[in-house]
């Protein structure tokens, strides 16, 4: 039986990734995730488990492949230009096929930007950020309780599919508090068994692994590419497409929102319904992959969407391409640390539902 | 009560919640009350986000001039020492979490109220020894004692009569353990909770409310 307890949302990622197995974290602080590193710093030497701050978050991403290819469940977390410094260490993962969780509570950006929540890092960690052609797994949690469950879920999907799974997240969320049932104890640290393609030593027993990401004959690499995008990255579309649906059965305008915002959109599309307004809610939980078949079934019948987004209109693109343009959408937006009033939503329904008719 | 009550605990554990009640509740009594902010631990969800609640109730805020401004670090506010030495004010000092207690041992403080705010339903305070372990740290770091405890467990917004019920014994067990009596016992505004209480009641008003909490 799940208890419950009072949690901040870096904090139920921290404790989700002990539950998980996991071990070993390599961070360094930055607002405002710095609670997932100050968790894992008081209970990582408690349970036997590795945390290190390190350098920089280069050299953190970096010992997390390294923990990774041994075969251990291991995480490390940032916010914004954090994630940007991971970049690198994320397309090495991505080209070693190593599986890893990167964590980002996003605040305002560009460049230092500022503290406070935003998304404006959906095109670098849906698109993926960093260098070649890979993919994330991308999930976004949007209370305290998915904080927990999505980071123990993403681990599962990591080690399923050798990827980089992410947590996509706010400063919202991040520091955010609210009851999360966790499970009663911790489970016993991950161990390589199931991962035979892990340097974990051959004992003299059998022939050596390697993980590299080199490869310099272009029909190695282009065989490569081509396996890893028909068989892995098509398996996450065909399978791990999660997402959440509020009164969009008969919905004409379709409110997308992920995250933060999202519990915002939800109480403005329960205000345009008092006003008359047949509006309906679709919450992408994974941003990659991205649920574009319902978002197309609903393009069917819905007359318009409005896309919540603190952002300057990325995940918008997204929605777009899902329905191909088949019908208008308009962006609601806040930035730089700001967040939408559900009553500025509530307008960006109003103003869809007018021109839509 | 002591003129001086400097609230510490674990972070999370409602220590500005309470401040700003105590510091609105003492203000409306009619007594010159100051409420300082010093915490140099979280720039999210400060008692400076509580300014107009404490300015309607009378009461001034101590804060950094760099609180919620263009620099992402804290910093410690001028003008706290005056406030100590003036004896006709009521001072409720708000420190951050945990070790952010450390800022305490800069001013020298001798006769305060020294009270640790525990919510058993955070996972890190969830047990007695968790408690006891936290104490210690504290009292090292701000170099003071702890003289007593406010109650306040709570899971948020759900809340029930049942959920503070259920954290009594072991509350009255903690104040056992540590020698410290239980000064004031938290129940939130909304939360119809009628059995006796250890310590003092105090209702909680929750004075900040953010649009992503209208959930469901």
């Amino acid at each position: 039986m799940a208890e419950k307890v009072l949690m901040k949302g870096n904090e139920a990622i921290a404790e989700a990734a002990v539950a998980a197995g996991c071990r070993h974290y390599f961070g360094y602080p930055i607002t405002p995730q710095t609670e997932i590193a100050a968790y894992m710093a008081k209970r990582m030497p408690k349970i036997g488990g590795t945390f290190l701050q390190a350098e920089s978050e280069v050299a953190a991403i970096n010992m997390v492949a390294g923990a990774a290819a041994a075969g251990v469940r291991t995480m490390t977390s940032s916010s914004s230009p954090g994630v940007a410094l991971k970049s690198e260490g994320i397309s090495y993962i991505a080209g070693m096929d190593i599986p890893a969780l990167v964590v980002n509570i996003m605040r305002a950006g560009p460049g230092l930007g500022g503290i406070q929540p935003s998304q404006g890092d959906y095109w670098q960690c849906v698109k993926g950020g960093g260098h070649g052609d890979y993919r994330n797994i991308v999930l976004a949690p949007s209370g305290v309780q998915e904080m927990y469950d999505f980071t123990k879920l993403a681990f599962d999907l990591a080690d399923k599919y050798r990827m980089c799974a992410m947590i996509l997240s706010d400063g919202v969320l991040g520091q955010m508090m609210e009851p999360v049932a966790v499970s009663a104890s911790d489970a016993p640290p991950f161990c390589a068994d199931g991962k035979p393609w892990a340097l974990t030593g051959t004992k003299g027993a059998r022939k050596p692994n390697i993980i590299n990401s080199l490869y310099i004959e272009p029909d190695t690499l282009e065989v490569l590419l081509d396996k890893r995008y028909a068989e892995k990255y098509a398996a996450c579309e065909a399978n791990e497409v999660r997402w959440d649906e509020f009164l969009t059965d008969d919905a004409e305008i379709v409110v997308t929102a992920y995250g933060a915002p999202a519990r915002i959109a939800r109480s403005a599309v329960t205000a345009a319904r008092a006003k008359g307004i047949k509006a309906g809610l679709l919450r992408p939980i994974t941003l990659w992959p991205f649920p574009k078949v319902p978002l197309a079934q609903l393009a069917e019948t819905a007359k318009a969407f409005v896309c919540v987004e603190l952002s300057k209109g990325q995940m918008i693109d997204d929605i777009r391409l899902a329905i191909e343009c088949k019908r208008p959408v308009s962006l609601c937006t806040r930035t730089g640390g700001n967040v939408p009033s559900p009553e500025e939503i509530l307008t960006a329904i109003e103003n869809a539902a007018k021109e839509a008719v | 009560m002591n003129r001086v009550v400097i609230l510490a605990g674990h972070y999370g554990s409602g220590k500005t919640t309470v401040a700003v009640n105590l510091a609105c509740r003492s203000a409306q009594s009619g007594k010159p009350t100051v409420l300082v902010d010093l915490d140099v631990v979280n720039p999210y969800f400060r008692s400076a986000d509580s300014r107009k609640a404490l300015e309607a109730a009378g009461a001034e805020l101590v804060s950094s001039n760099f609180v919620n401004s263009n620099v992402e670090s804290v910093w410690l506010p001028a003008g706290f020492v005056e406030h100590l030495e003036d004896d006709n004010e009521q001072v409720f000092v708000d420190v951050g979490g945990d070790d952010g207690a450390t800022v305490l041992g800069r001013y020298g403080i001798k006769d305060c109220d020294f009270w640790m705010v525990v919510n058993p339903y955070r996972p890190l305070s969830a047990e007695i020894r968790m408690i006891l372990e936290l104490r210690k740290e504290m009292e090292a770091a701000a170099g003071l004692r702890f003289t007593g405890i406010v109650s306040n467990p709570n899971l948020g917004r759900e809340t029930m009569p049942a959920t503070i019920a259920a954290k009594l014994p072991m509350m009255k067990a903690l104040a056992h353990a540590a020698g410290l009596p239980i000064v004031l016992s938290c129940v939130p505004e909304a939360v119809p909770f009628q059995a006796p209480l250890p310590g003092e009641k105090l209702p909680l008003t929750l004075y900040t409310k953010e649009a992503w909490s209208i959930y469901g």
